[in-house]
């Protein structure tokens, strides 16, 4: 049985993302591995007494997002492990990959535009780094894109 | 209970001054504690500094009577003439110095630079080139429209263009706007009054001695002198009080540093004829960014209160004394020049804006559109554009320009500030309206819970029948996950209200179990600052979140 990697997050659009990897891993026949990455977002500007606090929480907070979404996943008959990792996002997400011998690595796309944070263009360079240096494809699950301002 | 205290002023300022200015400051402060208790209880329905401007305005639309004239001097003494008519030069000092100044420190603190380094170009030409070029459309409207001297209505044009930080700041902060609009529009109220003072200087100056003409060397001069020198004065003293700051942890000693820096900061730039606003701007700017970074949450606690304190008093008394400076019979009057400035002064704002705004767009900054509407209507003027008019006492035909600039200030604050509340929930842009709308979704999902458990008491009661019981935890299952499948992003606001409250609770556990002599007080406060660092770190992560959110909504 092959093994589907699922970079996820919390809130609004990571649910979509989310329901997608268990469609695919119902359809593959495959198991399923949830992984969110602790990155503090090094843009905060941060009281450094406060750094080891945050970073505790973030962990709960990030173990408490993929037990939600592992329950979610077992009850649609998927077999799903779930961890944590802390670091760049790219480095952790690779060692999964490896670690896991997947075969897919699935993202979420973003709804701003290009030239924005989070752009498209960003999502699509990653997911081709990502299949450069570890050989296996990316899917990326695309939100609905909202109207401009 | 009024009588009382009048009485009380009256006999204190024939036998002790100080209880005097004591029994002022208590009359200022029992008057805007009344306005914001009537505002706190929803008895008025209008922002804080509007009803303060309105409170001053009606006392002195009743100065005429003579009871009042009387206690008008009674209560501002220091700064009346012989006439009970507020004196314009005292109170431009008063005002620039002892009010203005802590409050765009305070302002300036909560700056900081790394945020505001991501929007400088924007900031730069609104502030600059915006306010040099709104200066000259000013001027040159109320010339051709009022048929003031030309210069005498660039001066004007100067002293009404640049934004107002303590206005600004007072309004954007009940406003519950983003925090990148909110920085687009403070930093522009802060940055801009070193352009607006050098172009007033100049063409005071050509109006003081118009054979003189206009040198531009001279010019660049005042600027470097007036900008460049408050910005230096303030950089070098903020940053002479950071290095002492990060060397204690005495939350006093650095509450008072800070305090000393804001008033020092204004005497030492203004004593060298530098632009004393300025130097408050980059001070507090500088010690928000780099003093304060590592202080306790001890002495971030005593800091937010000090300076929230003083705030609340010193906005207090600047929208006051501009109602109270304000005479109606002045305006009308001037009705007439009022209504072309207010004209001008919204054409020469909206040209600015939206020019500047798409400049900066071009050069790489995009600003939404929907945050330049609230640049330009959120451009309210307010004690720097008055403390620079009532400097003008003495000039010939400096009385209509003051009555313009009083109007001008009245218009701003009154129609644009009780305005634009409306526009900003209009272009969906509240904070505080959608935070609303979230937690009614959470009340919504902690209604439908409680509703299943009070059906559940009721059949463990025999009170309801097993079907009847079945089909109604049936349907409020089904309500619960509803709400949670339309809301998704509920899931993340509820894990974060769960940890919250299990943190307080482990908060409580502690104290519990320190009071029954299970642990000791040395153990006792390790745990407890864990914890209290674990809530704080929440603020953190709340505001990463609601970063990644916002940037999703400005793309």
């Amino acid at each position: 049985m092959g093994t589907i990697v699922c970079a996820t997050r919390s809130g609004e659009a990571s649910r979509p993302l989310q329901n997608r990897a268990v469609q695919l891993a119902l359809e593959r026949q495959a198991g399923l591995v949830f992984v969110y990455v602790v990155a503090p977002d090094t843009r905060l500007d941060l009281d450094e007494q406060l750094v080891p606090a945050i970073s505790h929480e973030l962990f709960w907070f990030a173990e408490a997002t993929l037990n939600i979404a592992k329950i979610r996943a077992r009850q649609a008959g998927v077999h799903v492990e779930t961890t944590v990792r802390r670091g760049a996002v790219e480095d952790e997400i690779e060692n999964v990959i490896r670690e896991y011998q997947a075969e897919l690595l699935v993202i979420g796309g973003s709804q701003a535009r290009a030239g924005q944070h989070f752009s498209e263009d960003g999502v699509e360079n990653f997911a081709r780094q990502m299949e450069a240096n570890t050989g296996v494809p990316v899917e990326i699950v695309r939100l609905t894109p909202e109207p401009a301002a | 209970m009024v009588d009382i205290l009048l009485n009380t002023i009256f006999l204190a300022e024939e036998e002790a001054p100080l209880l005097r200015i004591e029994l002022i400051f208590l009359t200022i402060i029992l008057i805007a504690t009344v306005i914001a208790i009537a505002i706190r209880t929803r008895r008025v329905k209008l922002p804080y500094t509007v009803a303060l401007v309105l409170a001053g305005l009606a006392l002195s639309a009743m100065a005429d009577l003579p009871l009042l004239a009387d206690v008008r001097r009674q209560i501002f003494p220091a700064l009346t003439d012989a006439e009970g008519l507020v004196s314009g030069p005292i109170l431009e000092e008063f005002l620039l110095a002892m009010l203005v100044a802590p409050l765009i420190f305070e302002a300036a603190l909560h700056v900081k630079w790394r945020d505001l380094r991501k929007d400088l170009l924007p900031i730069l030409l609104l502030a600059a080139p915006g306010v040099l070029i709104a200066s000259f459309i000013v001027g040159w409207i109320v010339h051709t429209t009022a048929g003031t001297a030309l210069v005498l209505a660039i001066t004007f044009g100067a002293l009404i263009s640049a934004t107002d930080p303590v206005a600004v700041i007072a309004f954007f902060r009940s406003l519950g706007v983003s925090k990148r609009l909110a920085l687009l529009v403070e930093g522009e109220s802060l940055l801009n009054d070193g352009i607006a003072v050098v172009i007033f200087v100049i063409a005071l100056g050509l109006v003081r001695e118009p054979e003189a003409g206009f040198n531009f060397a001279e010019a660049a001069g005042i600027f470097i002198q007036e900008a460049g020198g408050g910005i230096l004065v303030g950089l070098a003293l903020g940053a002479l009080t950071s290095l002492i700051l990060v060397r204690i942890d005495d939350y006093l000693i650095e509450t008072t540093l800070t305090m000393t820096l804001a008033f020092g900061a204004y005497v030492a730039a203004a004593s060298v004829h530098a632009s004393g606003i300025l130097a408050v701007v980059a001070a507090g700017i500088y010690v928000g960014s780099y003093g304060l970074k590592n202080i306790s949450p001890t002495t971030r606690i005593a800091l937010d209160n000090f300076w929230e304190f003083l705030s609340f008093i010193a906005n207090s008394i600047v929208f006051l004394l501009i109602g109270l400076r304000i005479e109606l019979f002045e305006l009308a009057e001037n009705a007439l020049p009022i209504l072309y400035a207010i004209l001008a002064i919204l054409l020469s704002r909206g040209l600015v804006v939206y020019f500047m705004t798409w400049l900066s767009g071009k050069l790489g900054n995009w600003i939404p559109v929907s945050f330049r509407h609230i640049m330009f209507w959120g451009g309210l003027r307010g004690a720097v554009s008055l403390a620079l008019a009532l400097s003008l006492e003495g000039i010939p035909g400096a009385g209509p320009i003051q009555a313009m600039t009083f109007g001008v200030v009245l218009f701003t604050l009154v129609a644009q500030g009780l305005s634009i509340e409306v526009l900003i929930k209009r272009l969906g842009l509240s904070e505080i309206a959608k935070k609303s709308e979230a937690q009614r979704r959470i009340a919504s999902l902690f209604i439908a819970r409680a509703e299943k458990q009070g059906l559940a008491r009721l059949h463990r009661e025999g009170l309801v029948a097993d079907i009847l019981y079945q089909a109604l935890s049936d349907s409020a299952d089904r309500s619960v996950n509803q709400i949670l499948a339309k809301h998704p992003e509920l899931e993340q606001q509820l894990l974060i209200q769960i940890r919250r409250e299990m943190l307080y609770t482990a908060r409580a556990t502690l104290a519990e179990i320190y009071r029954r002599n299970m642990i000791s007080e040395e153990v006792y406060e390790q745990e407890l600052k864990e914890v209290d660092h674990r809530i704080q770190a929440w603020e953190a992560i709340e505001a990463s979140f609601d970063r990644n959110e916002a940037r999703k909504m400005e793309g």
